[in-house]
C-alpha cells in the first residue's frame, strides 16, 4: 500500500527541478495526518488506492505504481473527482505547502519554489 | 477573585476590556471574566493548518474542539452539531483579547450614511431594517478614542474623502506595498477615490510598544512585535494597573443572577480553581455582557428566572435575531510582474466609492487588497474554475501565480432580517451542562444583490489594473457570523423591536449592559471592530455618568 501511496502523491506533485511530494515529507505530514486528525480518511483513501490498483492490473501486466508516470496520470484522471482521491490530493498539498511544523515541505522547499518569504520575526530577525 | 465587585464585565474581547478600563479607572472594582485563557505570541503559533484563516483541523485560539459545540440548522432545514472549526460554527477567538489578538486589525468607522440605513433606502419586506438611535456625529469623539487610545494607522486627508473627522490619527498610514500604486493608479482612471487602509497596527512605535515588523502573518496569528493593538496589550493592562480590576481567565459565565424582584445582582461561572472546574457565584451592582453577538445571547437567554421565563433581555422575544456579519465577495487576477515581497500585513488601499449610491441596490460595501496569504490558502482558493489542482500544471501554476496574484476583496453590508436567528438548544451542552446556542436563518434578497453589484466592480479594478485571467465566485445565502458577528441585541428606542437603549443599557434594567458588535443596528459595509471599540467607550462613560 506504501508504494502505491507514494506513487500516487508523486503524480498529485510530481518532481520536476523541484521534489515530489514525497520526496518533500508529505509521506510525513500524511503518517502523522492519518493517525491524528484526518484519521477518518485513513480507511477510504485505502480503500480507493486498492480499487485503482486493481484497476490498473485488470488494465495492464502490473500494480499502479509501476505504470509508467503517463499511464498513471490517465487512470488517475478517470478517478479524479472520486471523494478519497479529492481528499488525498487536498491532504497532499497541505503536506507540501503548509509549515515544516506539520510534518512536511521539508526544508520550506515549496516556499521557495513559489517565493513565500516565512517571515516568522518580520524584521526582528 | 472577592465576592462581589462594583462591576462585572463578561468577555475580554474588542468590547468587554474596553470598558473594563474605563470602568476601572473611573475608581470602579471589576471582575473581568474571560472564558480562554491568556496566550503569547509563541502559544497561538503559526500553525497553518490550524488557525482562524484555515481551520480545517482546529483553530489556535479556543474554543477547544471537544466540548464546546454548538447547533446549525442549514438552509435545507437540516440539523448539524458542530465543532468549533466546522462552518456553520461561526467561531470567533475565545481567548483573552478575543478577536483582537489574531485580526487583521482593520479599523473602520461606520460612515454616517450607515446609522441612517433605514431613511435612506426604505425597510425591504422581510428585512428589519432600520436607523441606529444615535448619529455618527454622536459616536465620532469614541472612534477618535479608540483610534487613539487603541492606536490606528492611517492618513487623516486621505480618509477626510469619506468622513467628516476632527483629529487626525495617531500615526502615519503602513508603508506601501506593490499592489498599493498599482490599484490606485487604476482606481483613479475609473474615478474611484481610494485610501490607505486604516489599521489597530503601529506604523511607527506608539505608546510603548514596537512598531509592525512586516512579518506577514497578522491574520489569524498573535504579533511577534507585539505591534498589532487589541484589547490584551492596551486597555486591559490599563485596568489592571488601577489595582481595581482583577482578571479571570478561564472563567465561562454560566448565567446572570437576579434576586426575587427580578434584578441583576451577579453572575454564577465555572472558573478553575486548584486546576478543578468549580461553580461560583460573584455579586456585582452592575454586569455588562461582551462575549460576542452569539454568546453574549447565550448567556443572555440562559438567565431564566420567573421574571425572566425566557432569558434577560427577551421580553417581546427579540434577543438573538438579526445575525449579521458579512458576505464577502472578491475577484482575483494575475499581474505580470510580482506583487509580493512578503512584507505584511498585505492589505494596503481600499476605495469606499461603492458603499452608498448604488443604482438599483442597498448600500453597499468597501474593497480593498486582501492579507498575504498562507501558501496553503491560496492552493485552497487561489485556482481559478478549470484550473486542475494536481498534476504538474498545478505545481507549475503555484510557481507561477503566487507572487503575482492580487486579491481584491470586499464585506457587503448586510439588509438584516429577524429570521437569521441565535437560539438555546437545551438538549445539547458544553462540557459544564450549559446549554449551547442553535444558529439559524439565511441572508437577506437585499443583501444577495449588492454583493452581486459590489463583485462586478472588484472585477473592474483588477481588469483596470492590468490583471491577466480576472475571476470570481458567487456567494451563498447562508448565515453569516463569524469574526464579523453582530445585531443580536441591537441598540434602539422601540422596546418590541430592541434589546438596549441608545446606551446599551438593557431594556427594563437599569443595572445590566451590553457592550459588543450585539448592539449593531446594521453591520456596515466594513469590518466592524472599531465600532465595537468606539460603542465600547461609550457604554462605559455612559455607566459611569449613571453610577455618580
Amino acid at each position: 500500500m506504501k508504494s502505491i501511496l507514494i506513487a500516487v502523491i508523486d503524480r498529485i506533485i510530481p518532481a520536476d527541478d523541484f521534489p515530489s511530494a514525497s520526496q518533500a515529507g508529505v509521506m510525513n505530514y500524511l503518517a502523522r495526518q492519518f493517525v491524528g486528525d484526518a484519521q477518518q480518511w485513513a480507511e477510504p483513501i485505502e480503500t480507493g488506492l486498492e480499487s485503482l490498483d486493481a484497476q490498473a492490473r485488470q488494465k495492464s501486466a502490473c500494480g499502479f505504481a509501476e505504470l509508467p508516470a503517463e499511464k498513471q496520470d490517465e487512470l488517475l484522471a478517470s478517478i479524479e473527482s472520486e471523494r478519497f482521491f479529492e481528499e488525498l490530493v487536498a491532504l497532499t498539498s497541505e503536506g507540501f505547502y503548509a509549515d515544516t511544523g506539520n510534518g512536511g515541505n521539508f526544508g520550506e522547499i515549496s516556499w521557495k519554489m513559489i517565493g513565500y518569504l516565512p517571515r516568522e520575526k518580520g524584521d526582528l530577525e | 477573585m472577592k465576592d462581589s465587585y462594583d462591576a462585572i464585565v463578561v468577555g475580554s474581547g474588542a468590547g468587554g476590556g474596553i470598558v473594563a478600563c474605563v470602568l476601572a479607572e473611573a475608581g470602579q472594582t471589576v471582575l473581568l471574566l474571560e472564558r480562554g485563557k491568556t496566550m503569547s505570541y509563541t502559544q497561538v503559533s503559526l500553525d497553518h493548518v490550524r488557525n482562524h484563516r484555515f481551520g480545517k483541523y482546529g483553530n489556535n485560539t479556543g474554543p477547544e474542539l471537544e466540548g464546546h459545540p454548538r447547533v446549525f440548522i442549514d438552509s435545507a432545514g437540516k440539523r448539524h452539531v458542530l465543532q468549533p472549526h466546522q462552518g456553520g460554527y461561526m467561531n470567533n477567538a475565545m481567548v483573552e483579547g478575543g478577536g483582537t489578538l489574531i485580526y487583521g486589525a482593520q479599523a473602520w468607522r461606520f460612515l454616517p450614511k450607515d446609522f441612517r440605513m433605514a431613511s435612506i433606502y426604505g425597510t425591504p419586506a422581510g428585512s428589519s431594517l432600520s436607523d441606529w438611535p444615535i448619529t455618527y456625529d454622536e459616536l465620532e469623539p469614541y472612534y477618535e478614542r479608540a483610534e487613539w487610545e487603541i492606536g490606528v494607522s492611517c492618513d487623516h486627508t486621505e480618509a477626510s474623502q469619506f468622513w467628516p473627522r476632527k483629529k487626525p490619527f495617531p500615526m502615519p498610514p503602513m508603508e506601501d506595498r506593490p499592489p498599493r500604486p498599482v490599484l490606485r493608479k487604476a482606481a483613479h482612471s475609473l474615478g474611484w477615490k481610494t485610501m490607505p487602509v486604516p489599521v489597530l497596527i503601529n506604523s511607527v512605535p506608539y505608546n510603548g510598544r514596537q512598531a509592525c515588523v512586516h512579518c506577514g502573518c497578522c491574520i489569524g496569528f498573535a504579533c511577534p512585535s507585539d505591534g498589532k493593538n487589541g484589547s490584551q496589550n492596551t486597555v486591559i493592562p490599563r485596568a489592571l494597573a488601577t489595582g481595581l480590576c482583577d482578571r479571570v481567565t478561564q472563567a465561562m459565565a454560566e448565567r446572570i443572577d437576579t434576586d426575587s424582584q427580578g434584578k441583576v445582582i451577579g453572575v454564577t461561572m465555572v472558573v478553575m480553581i486548584d486546576g478543578q472546574p468549580q461553580r461560583k457565584s460573584v455579586r456585582a451592582k452592575r454586569v455588562i455582557v461582551s462575549g460576542g453577538a452569539i454568546e453574549t445571547t447565550r448567556l443572555l437567554m440562559n438567565s431564566t428566572s420567573t421574571h425572566h421565563p425566557n432569558g434577560l433581555g427577551n421580553e417581546h422575544d427579540y434577543l438573538g435575531r438579526n445575525l449579521q456579519g458579512h458576505v464577502y465577495v472578491g475577484a482575483v487576477g494575475y499581474m505580470q510582474d510580482s506583487m509580493y515581497d512578503g512584507r505584511g500585513p498585505g492589505v494596503s488601499i481600499a476605495t469606499l466609492q461603492f458603499n452608498h449610491g448604488n443604482p438599483g441596490v442597498v448600500g453597499g460595501g468597501l474593497l480593498a487588497d486582501e492579507f498575504i496569504k498562507l501558501p496553503i490558502i491560496f492552493w485552497n482558493s487561489g485556482f481559478p474554475p478549470g484550473e486542475k489542482k494536481w498534476g504538474l500544471s498545478a505545481k507549475r501554476f503555484m510557481r507561477e501565480k503566487y507572487v503575482k496574484c492580487i486579491h481584491v476583496q470586499g464585506p457587503v453590508q448586510e439588509i438584516p432580517n429577524p429570521e437569521a436567528r441565535v437560539q438555546v438548544d437545551p438538549t445539547v451542552r458544553d462540557r459544564y451542562g450549559i446549554p449551547v446556542v442553535k444558529l439559524s436563518g439565511k441572508i437577506h434578497q437585499a443583501t444577495s444583490d449588492v454583493a452581486d453589484f459590489l463583485r462586478e466592480k472588484a472585477m473592474l479594478w483588477l481588469k483596470t489594473a492590468g490583471a491577466e485571467n480576472t475571476w470570481t465566485w458567487g456567494h451563498g445565502m447562508g448565515l453569516t457570523g463569524g469574526q464579523h458577528q453582530a445585531g443580536t441585541a441591537r441598540m434602539g428606542n422601540d422596546v418590541k423591536a430592541s434589546v438596549t437603549d441608545s446606551w446599551g443599557r438593557v431594556h427594563g434594567h437599569d443595572n445590566l449592559y451590553i457592550a459588543d458588535g450585539s448592539l449593531h443596528v446594521t453591520n456596515g459595509g466594513m469590518n466592524p471592530v472599531l465600532t465595537i471599540m468606539a460603542l465600547a467607550f461609550r457604554v462605559g462613560e455612559g455607566i459611569v455618568a449613571n453610577s455618580r
